[in-house]
């Protein structure tokens, strides 16, 4: 990455540089040839001033020599005179091999000896010209100037030999004055110098135009590297950047950036707004995108687990192990006040950079379908496992007979959620909705305990209990029957759920027939698909069982069709509740009978006969220990049925009578088959609702026998049925 | 179901009606209904619930009884708005109510008012209700209760 990169700035770097050199090196010329131009300046200056005083040399001589003459001081030309030689001299001299002499701004300046050929010829043809006249202008120079007045000096030798002196002087000066020589030679030095000086000039300004073009094309050389280097990574990102963006746009997981503070990255894939159903969520923070769409613990849990992520101790295949959002339930706004439940699915990777924890990935799916179809596995598993556990219970019983039952259970229990939702309020009215529900659910627990049915046995019994606890409050309020209420709708649930067993197996029971079909006989299949005798008979022998006695059953007329339809559920009912209360309080158990002279095996008779008139017989008889009388009263009078008073003043048939009354039991233990005191008020109750008679007789240590009177059925009520 | 959790929702209603109805509720016997619209009373203020439990809570009132709350709270303006604000008051105290007690296991919407019948509502044709009747100042209303 580096190395590419590094790759992409060499002829960047390169062409930098090369600008910077030849920027310096146009300055580093410039600042020497400033330098030289300087020099040449001075030079020039001098030069310039050699021509000056060559000519003002001549002129002090000539004014020396006319003062001298005409009697005047001679001090001021002569002191020029002087002045122009020194300055002269040293300046040629300093031409010649260099050294400080003073310049045009009476600063002293520093001169290097001309080098170059022609100043040297030009210099060369100087100091030749200049010889003869400095020699001629020695004497003027060594003459004294001080002397005061020159009226007096022309009578001196001195002034004599002064005069003499600049003569010759004034002669050598003209003699080389007459074609001007030095004057040509010093203006020829200065102006050689100019030319020189200009051409240096030039020189530079060539230098410089080349140096600042050469800088410019680099320039334009980077500017056009620059762009076509710019536009051709603009160009690749654009196409990174595309190609990016249909992956995020495609892509159908949810997938952002989530840095340590949990808020979403600026780039994200589209899903991530259709699986949030949100829009703008670069830089929202995840754990306030959950919240309200996942229960408070949920998001305690997202919280956590996250910061594991961030916590780089912990090693990452380790957390994704245990991660706990791979299935979140989240449930969004729907129509109205429903939730609308999705499952998303959450995986997260750590981003690096430079060994450093930068971001996590995170990928989001909606795993909606999948989550579903497991639990409903789930579901269709725990069902399975409860319906074999229901089979254990179910497959003894005929799937007709059983139907039957399911039937009759169904209807008990809508009639007792009726009782349920008339609305009367009041303490009397609840006690009596309790009675009669209790006297309902006891027939069907009856009906289950007849066919071994002990998972209903087992709700209904809880029912009983729920009931009997409300009966002994003081008082009684609608929300006392919540409990009473939830358990029903849990036996008509687990009826159900029988139900679809039921159907089922019958399904799979007329698969496997069919194999077999040709074999059934016709007469068999003729067979009546009910058979209450049978029932009776299983549930004789499973309570005899129970009680651990011996109890043979008799039926007459209970067999087919013999009982008429619409009296065939209430004398099930009541041949469940006799039965029940006959092999569990009227026949003695095998060693009682023995000392009482009976056989081992009790004896019960069941009869259901049409009678002469129209109206029906359902006869009940067992040999049995009979109704205890005493006992009864006692009872009658300990559970306050009646006084003591009263039931002194009893006859025997009204106590007889007693036993028909709700809670009225002679027995000490509740068990799921009597003890409650509810079966004769079922009876009871049955008998009412069908306009029929019930009379007992009985004979101590003998017998018990019932005998129900049923009213004719009317004519299209039978035909009906 | 579980009693407790169907106890939080009617302790809600009669929270509500002890509180600001003057007098208290009083419950009746709770039945279940297999099918929510036969209990609807003309206005039903709806709570979706979701979490350990997922399904709806819904109050539901004739128009006597809210004109008459709305009177005994003052209100002499018993308008059709009126009294949909005042049955969705009840289902947002229900709701209040089950937030409270129900805590972080559970997602409770904010409530809807529905007059009429509750045609756009599913419940599972399977899953039974739980109806509990509320008699204040003797005037009926319902709370149905139907989770999973």
């Amino acid at each position: 990455m580096s190395a590419m990169k590094s790759g992409k700035y060499n002829a960047i770097v390169l062409s930098i540089a090369l600008f910077i050199v030849f920027d310096a090196g146009v300055l580093v010329m410039n600042f020497y040839i400033a330098d030289q131009f300087a020099r040449d300046a001075v030079q020039v200056n001098l030069a310039g001033r050699q021509r000056t005083l060559s000519q003002r040399l001549i002129k002090a001589l000539l004014q020396t020599d006319n003062a001298l003459g005409s009697g005047n001081f001679i001090e001021t030309p002569l002191n020029e005179l002087k002045a122009g030689y020194r300055t002269f001299d040293t300046t040629l001299n300093a031409f010649n091999k260099g050294g400080t002499i003073t310049g045009v701004d009476g600063e002293s300046v520093s001169i290097e000896a001309f080098s170059d050929t022609r100043s040297r010829r030009l210099l060369t043809d100087t100091l030749e010209t200049w010889l003869p006249l400095q020699e001629a202008l020695q004497p003027m120079l060594a003459f004294d100037s001080k002397i005061e007045r020159s009226a007096e000096l022309i009578m001196t030798d001195e002034g004599a030999n002064l005069e003499s002196d600049l003569f010759h002087a004034i002669m050598v000066a003209s003699k080389d004055n007459r074609d001007n020589r030095l004057l040509k030679l010093t203006n020829d030095l200065a102006v050689h110098l100019e030319y020189e000086s200009a051409r240096r000039a030039t020189r530079l300004r060539i230098i410089q135009v080349t140096g600042i073009g050469l800088a410019l094309i680099n320039f334009f050389v980077i500017l056009f590297h620059l762009i076509r280097n710019l536009n051709k990574y603009d160009a690749m990102i654009e196409i990174a950047k595309k190609e990016t963006d249909d992956i995020l746009e495609t892509v159908t997981e949810g997938l952002f950036l989530l840095d340590s503070e949990y808020r979403i990255g600026s780039q994200h894939s589209a899903a991530l707004q259709d699986i949030f159903r949100r829009e703008n969520l670069a830089g929202v923070n995840l754990i306030e995108l959950l919240r309200g769409i996942v229960p408070e613990t949920t998001l305690n849990v997202a919280r956590d687990y996250i910061s594991l992520y961030f916590g780089g101790r912990v090693n990452e295949n380790l957390v994704d192990d245990l991660n706990p959002l791979n299935e979140v339930e989240v449930h969004f706004a729907g129509d109205g006040s429903q939730f609308q439940t999705r499952y998303l699915g959450f995986q997260f990777r750590r981003v690096l950079v430079d060994q450093e924890l930068s971001h996590l990935l995170v990928t989001v799916n909606d795993i909606t379908a999948r989550a579903a179809l497991e639990r409903e596995l789930q579901v269709s598993r725990a069902r399975s496992t409860a319906q074999l556990d229901m089979l254990m219970d179910i497959l003894h019983i005929e799937p007709e007979v059983l139907t039957d039952f399911l039937c009759g259970s169904e209807r008990s229990l809508g009639k007792i959620n009726s009782i349920l939702k008339r609305s009367a309020m009041g303490v009397e009215v609840y006690r009596a909705k309790l009675d009669q529900i209790f006297r309902e659910i006891h027939a069907v627990k009856g009906e289950a305990s007849a066919l071994g049915l002990n998972s209903v046995v087992g709700l209904a019994h809880d029912i009983e209990d729920l009931i009997t606890d409300v009966q002994e409050r003081p008082t009684i309020s609608g929300g006392d029957f919540l409990p009473l209420t939830i358990k029903l709708d849990v036996l008509l649930g687990h009826i159900q759920s029988v139900r679809e067993l039921v159907a089922r197996l019958v399904d799979f029971r007329l698969v496997f027939d069919r194999s077999k079909i040709a074999e059934v006989a016709d007469d068999q299949r003729a067979a009546p698909r009910t058979d209450m005798s049978a029932l009776l008979h299983n549930l004789t022998e499973r309570i005899a069982e129970e009680q651990g006695k011996r109890v043979n059953l008799h039926c007459v007329g209970l067999e087919g069709k013999h009982v008429p339809e619409m009296y065939r559920g209430p004398v099930k009912d009541m041949a469940i509740q006799f039965i029940r209360n006959g092999v569990t309080h009227g026949i003695e158990g095998p060693e009682d009978r023995l000392v009482a002279n009976k056989g081992q095996v009790g004896r019960i008779a069941m009869k259901f006969v049409p009678l002469g008139d129209g109206n029906f017989e359902f006869s009940y008889r067992d040999d049995g220990r009979g109704l205890d009388m005493d006992l009864i009263r006692n009872t009658a009078v300990d559970k306050g049925f009646v006084s003591a008073d009263q039931i002194e003043a009893m006859e025997d048939r009204a106590v007889m009578a007693l036993i028909f009354k709700r809670g009225f039991s002679t027995s000490t233990e509740v068990s799921s088959d009597a003890g409650r005191g509810v079966g004769m008020d079922v009876i009871r109750n049955l008998v009412n609702e069908l306009s029929g008679r019930v009379r007992v007789s009985t004979a101590r240590g003998e017998f018990t026998q019932f005998k129900v009177t049923l009213p004719a059925i009317p004519r299209d009520m039978d035909q009906a049925a | 179901m579980d009693e407790t959790d169907l106890k939080v929702f009617i302790e809600g209603a009669t929270h509500f009606f002890s509180h600001m109805g003057g007098e208290p509720a009083e419950i009746g016997t709770p039945y279940l209904a297999s099918n929510c619209n036969s209990e609807v009373k003309g206005f039903t203020g709806i709570i979706g619930v979701t979490g350990k439990r997922r399904g709806s809570v819904y109050f539901t009132a004739p128009s006597v009884l809210l004109k008459v709350l709305l009177i005994t709270l003052g209100e002499e303006n018993t308008s059709h708005e009126n009294m949909c604000d005042m049955v969705g008051e009840v289902a947002n105290v229900i709701s209040g109510n089950a937030r409270k007690d129900f805590g972080s296991d559970f997602l409770i919407s904010v409530p809807i008012v529905v007059v009429g019948r509750l045609d756009k509502i599913v419940v599972p044709p399977e899953l039974r209700s739980f109806v509990v009747p509320i008699t204040w100042k003797s005037y009926d209303a319902s709370l149905v209760i139907a989770l999973e």
